[in-house]
C-alpha cells in the first residue's frame, strides 16, 4: 500500500464518475485494499464507494481508518444528480450548501468559506431512485451525499468538505450510459481540478511556535533539571510566550545559561532553576 | 501539522467576503426584521434552514477560518431573552444588572476575545424577534429598575448600519426612565452615531486599547484615533460615555502603552465630561482559555502561562495587582475616584 500524506479526498460513487480524476491526477489502483475499489496519487486519494446512502458512509469511514485524517486534507465528493428543473441544462455543475437527507428529515451544512466559481444548491439525498420530485427539497438529488457527510464529519471540520453534482437528469427516469456520466465529469474536470488546486495551495506555509530544535532544546533543559513532566509543561508554555513576544529564545536562553550554567544534582535545585528562569522569560 | 495554524496563512481572497452566505429560520423568513436585514446584503445566498443550531452548533467547525468569513444566521430566540450579570463582569454598582444577547459573535476579530471559548462557531447569530426582548425588559421593569447590557456577547454598535437595533433600544429607553442601558463597542462610524438621538438612560461605552495592542490583537477594529473621534461626537451630541480599558493586556512595556493610552485619551476628551471609567486586567475561564490556546496556537495574548485559581485563569496576583495599581494611578490623575470602577477579580 502506497504512503499517502493525503490533502485531497475524493469520493465518487461509480467508476465511470472516478475514471477522468483517476486519469487527471495519474492515479494508481490499490490492489492490496479489498472492499473498495481506491486509488492513490502522490496527494490524492480516489474511492468508489458504490450506490446508496449507507455504501457511501462505509467506504468513507473505511477510506480514514485506511489513510487517518488531516486537518489539512480537502474532502470532494463529485457525481452526477438529476435536477427538478427541467430548465437546468445537463451538464451543469453545482456546488452543494445543504445537503438534506430524504427518510429522516435530517439537514447538513458543508461550511462554504472558500470563494468558487460553482452555482450552488440544495440537495436531497435518497436511499432509492426517485421519480416523485416531490420527494426533493431543494434542487438537486442524488444518492450519496448525505452518507458521505455523515461519515466524514467524524473526521474532518465542517469546512473541509465540498460536495459538487453534475446535472445528468431531470429525475425523469432516463437511464444514461457510464460513457455519457465520464463525459459529463470530464466537461468540467478543469473547473474542478483548478479549484481543488487553489484551495489545496493554501493550506501550506504553516509556522510553528518553537521549531523542532527549539522544542528539543526545551526539553533537554527540562532533563537537566530534573523537571516533572506538569513542569516541563509550563517551561514549554513559558518560553512558547517567551518567543512570541520576542522571537529569540534560543539565542537568549543560550545567554542566560552561559550566565548561570545549569548544574543540577538534585530535584530541588532544578526547582530553584526553573523559579529563576521564570522570572527571567516571563 | 495543525490546520487550525495552517489556515492562519490562508490569503483572504481565497475566502468568501463575510456574510457570502445566510441562514434563515424558517420559521422567521417573512419578519419585518429578516427582510430589512437581507436587503442589506441583496447578493449574499441565502439558506433555508429549520434551526440555528443546525449551522451554529455543528460539531467540528473551524473558528479562525470562520471568524476570516463570517456567515450571517437569522434566528428567533424562544427564551432567556435576560440573563442576570455573570459573576466575572463589572455591574456599575445597579442591584439589578441584566445583559441580553441579541446576537452572538462580533464582526471584530480580537484574539483575546472569551467567545472564541464560548460558541462552537465564528458565525454571527441575529435574534429578529426584538419584540420579545423588549417585552422581557418591561416584565422586570414591573418589579425593579434594571440595568442592562445590551452589547455583551457582540459589538451592537458595530452592525448597526445593518441591525438598526441601537436606534430601536434608544427609542424604547426613551419610553422607560427606568432602565439603564450600556452599550459597549469597538466601533467608530460617526455617519451611524450621527443619526441617533441621545438619552439620558443609555450609556455609550467605548472598549480603548493602545494602537499597538489592537494592530497586534484586535484585528479588523478601528484606531484608538477613530475610536476617541467617535467618543467627541456623542459627548457633543449629549450621550452619557463610559470608557473601559478592560482587557489590560500584560506585554512587554504594558506600562508605557497604557500611560500613553490614558494620556491621548485625555487630551482629546475631556475628562469631567466621562460619566466613568473601569478597568480591568484580562482574566478568562479555565474551559474559555483552553478552547482559546487551541484556536490560537501563535497568539501571544493567550499562550501567557496564565496561573489557574478555581477555574478562574490570571496573571497571578502580584502582576495583576501590579497592572491594577498602576492604572488607578494613572486614571486618577484624571479622574476622580467615585468615577473609577476597578475590576479587582
Ligand atoms: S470587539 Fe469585543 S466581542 Fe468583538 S471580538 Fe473583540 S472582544 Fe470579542
Amino acid at each position: 500500500m502506497w504512503k499517502v500524506y493525503t490533502m485531497i479526498r475524493i469520493f465518487t460513487a461509480l467508476y465511470c464518475e472516478a475514471q477522468p480524476f483517476i486519469h487527471f491526477f495519474g492515479l494508481k489502483r490499490q490492489m492490496d485494499i479489498r472492499p473498495f475499489q481506491v486509488f492513490c496519487g502522490k496527494d490524492t486519494v480516489l474511492t468508489v464507494t458504490g450506490t446508496g446512502p449507507v455504501q457511501a458512509a462505509a467506504a468513507t469511514a473505511y477510506q480514514f481508518a485506511v489513510y487517518p485524517p488531516q486537518l489539512s486534507d480537502v474532502l470532494i465528493n463529485v457525481g452526477v444528480c438529476g435536477a427538478k428543473q427541467e430548465n437546468i441544462p445537463v451538464g451543469t455543475l453545482f456546488l452543494c450548501n445543504k445537503i438534506n437527507e430524504h427518510g429522516t428529515n435530517r439537514s447538513f451544512y458543508p461550511d462554504i468559506l472558500f470563494r468558487h466559481p460553482f452555482r450552488e444548491a440544495e440537495l436531497t439525498t435518497c436511499c432509492a431512485i426517485v421519480n416523485n420530485k416531490q420527494d426533493i427539497c431543494g434542487l438537486l438529488a442524488d444518492m450519496e451525499a448525505s452518507g458521505i457527510f455523515q461519515a466524514a464529519a467524524l473526521f474532518l471540520q465542517t469546512h473541509q468538505m465540498v460536495f459538487l453534482k453534475i446535472v445528468s437528469d431531470h429525475l425523469d427516469g432516463k437511464r444514461i450510459s457510464q460513457d455519457m456520466v465520464s463525459e459529463l465529469v470530464n466537461t468540467n474536470l478543469l473547473p474542478i481540478t483548478n479549484w481543488i488546486y487553489q484551495i489545496h495551495g493554501a493550506f501550506s506555509g504553516f509556522k510553528k511556535v518553537l521549531t523542532e530544535n527549539e522544542e528539543q532544546a526545551v526539553r533537554e533543559l527540562s532533563e537537566r533539571l530534573k523537571l516533572s513532566v506538569s513542569m516541563e509543561n509550563q517551561l514549554m508554555r513559558m518560553l512558547k510566550f517567551y518567543n512570541l513576544q520576542h522571537g529569540t529564545l534560543l539565542q537568549d536562553l543560550n545567554v542566560y545559561m552561559d550566565i548561570n550554567p545549569p548544574i543540577v544534582t538534585t530535584k530541588n535545585e532544578g526547582k530553584k532553576y526553573f523559579e529563576a528562569l521564570k522570572q527571567r522569560f516571563t | 501539522m495543525k490546520g487550525k495554524n495552517i489556515l492562519k496563512h490562508l490569503s483572504s481572497d481565497l475566502l468568501n467576503p463575510a456574510f457570502s452566505h445566510i441562514y434563515i429560520e424558517k420559521a422567521i423568513l417573512d419578519h419585518p426584521i429578516t427582510t430589512r436585514i437581507l436587503s442589506r446584503f441583496p447578493i449574499s445566498r441565502q439558506v433555508e434552514i429549520a434551526h440555528y443550531k443546525d449551522v451554529f452548533c455543528r460539531s467540528r467547525q473551524n473558528y479562525s477560518l470562520q471568524k476570516k468569513s463570517p456567515s450571517l444566521i437569522l434566528a428567533e430566540k424562544k427564551e432567556h431573552w435576560l440573563y442576570e450579570g455573570a459573576a466575572v463582569c463589572q455591574d456599575f454598582g445597579y442591584r439589578h444588572f441584566y445583559y441580553a444577547s441579541l446576537a452572538m459573535n462580533c464582526i471584530y476579530d480580537c484574539e483575546y476575545c472569551y467567545l472564541q471559548g464560548m460558541h462552537p462557531s465564528a458565525h454571527i447569530v441575529v435574534f429578529v424577534n426584538l419584540k420579545d426582548f423588549f417585552s422581557a425588559v418591561e416584565r422586570e421593569l414591573k418589579k425593579h429598575p434594571v440595568y442592562l447590557c445590551i452589547s455583551y456577547d457582540t459589538d451592537l454598535l458595530a452592525m448597526e448600519a445593518f441591525l438598526g437595533y441601537v436606534k430601536e433600544w434608544l427609542s424604547f429607553a426613551g419610553r422607560h426612565p427606568e432602565l439603564v442601558l450600556e452599550i459597549r463597542t469597538k466601533s467608530a462610524n460617526p455617519k451611524i452615531l450621527n443619526t441617533l438621538n441621545p438619552q439620558e438612560n443609555v450609556i455609550l461605552a467605548w472598549t480603548l486599547s493602545p494602537d499597538s495592542i489592537r494592530e497586534k490583537f484586535e484585528h479588523h477594529t478601528p484606531s484608538l484615533e477613530q475610536r476617541l473621534h467617535c467618543i467627541q461626537i456623542v459627548l457633543e451630541k449629549g450621550f452619557p460615555v463610559r470608557i473601559c480599558f478592560d482587557p489590560l493586556l500584560y506585554t512587554k512595556n504594558w506600562a508605557f502603552l497604557f500611560q500613553e493610552l490614558v494620556e491621548t485619551t485625555f487630551r482629546m476628551i475631556p475628562s469631567h465630561r466621562i460619566k466613568d471609567a473601569s478597568v480591568g486586567v484580562f482574566r478568562i475561564t479555565q474551559a474559555y482559555l483552553k478552547r482559546l490556546r487551541k484556536q490560537r496556537p501563535n497568539s501571544a495574548v493567550v499562550q501567557y502561562p496564565f496561573i489557574n485559581d478555581s477555574g478562574v485563569c490570571h496573571y497571578g496576583h502580584e502582576l495583576t495587582e501590579r497592572m491594577i495599581s498602576f492604572a488607578f494611578e494613572q486614571l486618577r490623575k484624571y479622574l476622580p475616584e467615585d468615577k473609577l470602577f476597578i475590576w479587582k477579580g
